[in-house]
């Protein structure tokens, strides 16, 4: 089930508001739970078995972790130093142990599912070339369940900051189990952290005027994204990355462009359907998006893309490897033999390339992946080279800026490009053939017509893209156009709402003449 | 306003919606069945230009439906009316309410409902149960020719459909596959939805007193053994009458080499005539069906509408 879809919209979520709001307040959590094993299910059926699993092995590593600070956490009487640093090492070694329990569970349950096929097949091609076997591991047919990539993500959290002392063990598996699949985040995020988010899950708050206004408001901003822009504009990406090899010209550079629009209004407006959904529940999800067009840098893109993915990998992969003691090894070494700068950088540089090359993978099991990954990692190698790590900011005159996310806008559109492609190959043509008979002929000659837009169609784009933009740049001011919308006048306020609400239902890209598309990051 | 209870305030919008949605509606909607009038699929509503209750057997279906049932060979031969009702990769959902809607002028005899479409398209019903309740889920998109005229525009069904919802097509391709029809014990498994349907359909015709028949018309490329018996199955446990036009008998064996339009999917005009033939003249034998070709109250329109069917027959091509 979509959560653009009218049984999402209509049936399901409705009738869940409407159970939860009769409930007793101490109950509803259970309402939020029945609901999401429902969704699950829904969309999954018997894959549910697999985010239990993943939820029973947190439960049990946590309750382990707990009973383990609890035997060796505190110090015994008379205690001296040589017993207490042993005490804590024996603690440290076995709360180890525990969690790579639970991150071989969890990512091995990912591994095999979502990257069986991948690594055998790519081992077929490492043993044929290498080392002539003919004997070759065979291929499986692997259905993946829905949202194993970003639960995943989030079982690891849990499991480590437990561990960390961050977050309290949970005693109650369903309340994990929740947290888990809730229903709004489980198909693509954001990835949440449990110690944000298990009290207003298990809080049963009430339903109220305000909240429901906030969160109507921004479930109706998400579907506009989501069914008017994202999926208009991908009827002409579709056209043309359908061609492939025959596409020709400036027509590849318009489908680039318009990729970068569907992917960031089907990802945003998705987050904005799940806030928007929570928001009635009284449950706030961290931001995932912030303004990203705005970005001079790559580096910095990555800071306001996917927010919740690039926190995940900076908190759990990045900064627990640049500072592992091995690195610090490595450090040393580096800088006795190349000197202090250069030293300095090599653990930067390693960790920055395994947090790339994971990012990548992540999104998806195949070497077009792993090609993103290593395209994203060299262009803030560049970046953290060129500006000296962050310490020589370029000028802050207007053209400067506007320059600078420019070429952001323009290295993103490519890395966008490459996303989409079949495979690397064809993002290899593609690149190639985009110089090859380029003529802005096509915005009036009706090519894009024959890829699918109509002039309305256009229209609606532009407009959308407008409001967009506005709506960035509102941001950007620190005002935030919601606000005023439900802070204004009645009159106002409800023509916002029936605007948007004609946008979606009227000017919607659904129905007979559309194909409909699911969300493009539920599939990873 | 602004003091009032916001539940209040928030029903007052629902009404303001409400009002605004109907108004879409009367701007959207296709307002005629002609060709041209905006309707997906006009030849499927043909029989709201009809005179009520002047329709004798209703036939609804998927495109080997429309393919197969010839309203205009039963008329020449036995003098009974039909109308078609088919549209391509058609959902139960959408048979349905095209069924609920032929009811509302129409008290036919007889429905048959064509069943292939119990086996297809599962995925796309659940979007059909939207649109046909919400039809402006399935219109929404005429807002790219809407024009102001249009919102005091009464609507209009007087297109008279000369083949009667039947696909007429005359090109001939063989089917050369294996036998399709080959003995097979097992069923397959008919879909919580659309058995629902199906329901539907046997309880709805008891309660309006028409009797409900299921016939599979000939299709190499998409029937099985395994599906007539599920069929079989279910028309047993219901008491309904099940005609299999796959299995062949005495008077009637689809011709493999010369019946199809596109070597085993969908049958040519041949094809209909003669498949209509002989389950036509069965319908009627087994069911009484009035013979009309004396009734000057139907020749005028239907005898035209032969002639017209064939031209449109050795034209090749029909709506």
């Amino acid at each position: 089930m979509s959560y653009s879809s009218p049984y999402y919209l209509f049936l399901f979520l409705p009738l869940v508001l409407l159970i939860y709001q009769l409930l007793p307040s101490r109950f509803r959590w259970l309402a939020l739970l029945a609901a999401s094993l429902s969704f699950y299910a829904l969309g999954s059926g018997k894959l549910i078995v697999f985010i239990i699993i993943s939820t029973l092995s947190i439960y049990i590593a946590g309750l382990f972790l707990e009973r383990i600070q609890r035997r060796h956490g505190s110090a015994a009487p008379n205690e001296d130093r040589a017993a207490r640093k042993l005490r804590r090492a024996k603690e440290k070694h076995l709360q180890h142990i525990v969690i790579l329990i639970a991150v071989l569970v969890n990512f091995g349950l990912l591994a095999f599912l979502k990257y069986y096929n991948f690594f055998v097949s790519e081992d077929n091609l490492l043993i044929s070339a290498f080392l002539h076997s003919a004997q070759k591991m065979s291929l499986r047919k692997l259905i993946i369940p829905m949202g194993i990539s970003f639960y995943t993500l989030e079982a690891v959290a849990y499991v480590t900051e437990v561990a960390r002392g961050k977050t309290a063990p949970e005693h109650n598996y369903f309340h994990l189990l929740l947290f888990l699949s809730f229903f709004p985040t489980v198909t693509e995020g954001p990835i949440c952290s449990y110690a944000d988010m298990h009290e207003s899950l298990t809080a049963g708050a009430p339903i109220t005027f305000e909240r429901f206004r906030r969160g109507t408001l921004r479930l109706l901003w998400g579907c506009f994204m989501k069914i008017t822009i994202a999926d208009r504009a991908g009827m002409l990406v579709d056209n043309v990355f359908k061609q492939g090899d025959s596409a020709y010209g400036a027509s590849i550079l318009l489908a680039v462009l318009l990729y970068t629009l569907q992917l960031y209004a089907d990802f945003a407006g998705c987050i904005d359907i799940a806030a928007g959904s929570a928001e009635l529940f009284g449950i706030a999800l961290p931001e995932n998006f912030r303004q990203p067009f705005a970005a001079e840098t790559v580096n910095d893109f990555w800071r306001r893309w996917h927010i919740t993915l690039g926190a995940w990998f900076r908190d759990y992969v990045y900064y627990p490897l640049s500072l592992s003691r091995p690195m610090r090894r490595i450090s040393d070494f580096c800088t006795r033999h190349f000197g202090m700068q250069r030293g300095a950088m090599v653990p930067t540089i390693i960790a920055l390339l395994v947090t790339w090359l994971g990012t990548g993978l992540w999104h998806g099991a195949s070497m077009k992946y792993v090609a993103y990954g290593l395209y994203y990692f060299l262009i803030i190698l560049i970046e953290i080279l060129v500006t000296d790590n962050g310490r020589k900011p370029g000028s802050s005159a207007p053209g400067a800026v506007w320059w600078r996310r420019a070429r952001t806008f323009l290295l993103v559109s490519i890395g966008m490009m490459m996303f989409r492609a079949d495979s690397m190959h064809s993002f290899i043509t593609m690149l190639g053939h985009m110089f090859q008979g380029f003529s802005l002929k096509i915005l009036t000659d009706g090519t894009i017509r024959t890829l699918g837009l109509t002039r309305k169609d256009v229209a609606i784009l532009i407009f959308g893209i407008i409001l967009i933009s506005w709506i960035g740049h509102e941001r950007l001011k620190g005002k935030e156009p919601a606000d005023m919308v439900l802070q204004g006048s009645i009159p106002m306020a409800w023509t916002v709402y029936l605007c948007l609400i004609a946008l979606v239902l009227i000017a919607g890209a659904y129905g007979p003449n559309y194909s409909p598309s699911d969300f493009l990051y539920a599939a990873y | 306003m602004r003091n009032q209870n916001p539940w209040i305030r928030a029903l007052a919008f629902c009404g303001v919606l409400a009002l605004c949605v109907l108004l879409a509606c009367d701007a959207l909607l296709p307002k005629g069945n002609g060709p041209y009038d905006g309707l997906y699929n006009p030849q499927a509503y043909g029989f709201l230009s009809e005179p009520s209750d002047s329709i004798d057997v209703y036939v609804v279906g998927n495109s080997n439906a429309g393919a197969a049932w010839s309203p205009m060979t039963a008329w020449n031969e036995d003098g009974f009316t039909s109308y078609v009702s088919a549209t391509p990769w058609q959902n139960l959902a959408q048979a349905y309410h095209l069924f609920r809607l032929a009811v509302k002028s129409q008290h036919p005899r007889i429905v048959v409902l064509e069943t292939d479409e119990i086996f297809t398209h599962k995925k796309d019903i659940d979007t059909s149960i939207f649109e046909e309740l919400f039809p402006l889920l399935k219109y929404h998109d005429r807002w790219k020719e809407f024009k102001f005229s249009s919102l005091f525009q009464k609507t209009d069904y007087t297109w008279i459909y000369a083949a009667k919802g039947q696909a007429v097509r005359t090109a001939s391709k063989a089917y050369t596959g294996r036998d399709y029809m080959a003995a097979a014990d097992g069923t397959e498994t008919i879909s919580s939805t659309y058995r629902y349907y199906m329901d539907r359909f046997v309880s709805d015709c008891k309660k309006e007193g028409i009797t409900l028949v299921l016939a599979e018309m000939p299709s190499a490329s998409s029937w099985s053994m395994k599906r007539h018996n599920t069929i079989q199955q279910y028309a047993d446990e219901n008491g309904l009458a099940f005609y299999d036009m796959n299995i062949g008998n005495v008077e009637y064996t689809v011709d493999l080499l010369h019946d199809f339009r596109d070597g085993g999917d969908h049958l040519n005009a041949d094809g209909a005539e003669s498949m209509t033939s002989y389950l036509a003249r069965a319908l009627q034998i087994r069911y009484s069906l009035p013979d009309h070709r004396d009734d000057s109250s139907y020749t005028d329109e239907w005898n035209a509408c032969y002639e017209s069917y064939l031209k449109e027959r050795e034209a090749g091509e029909g709506y």
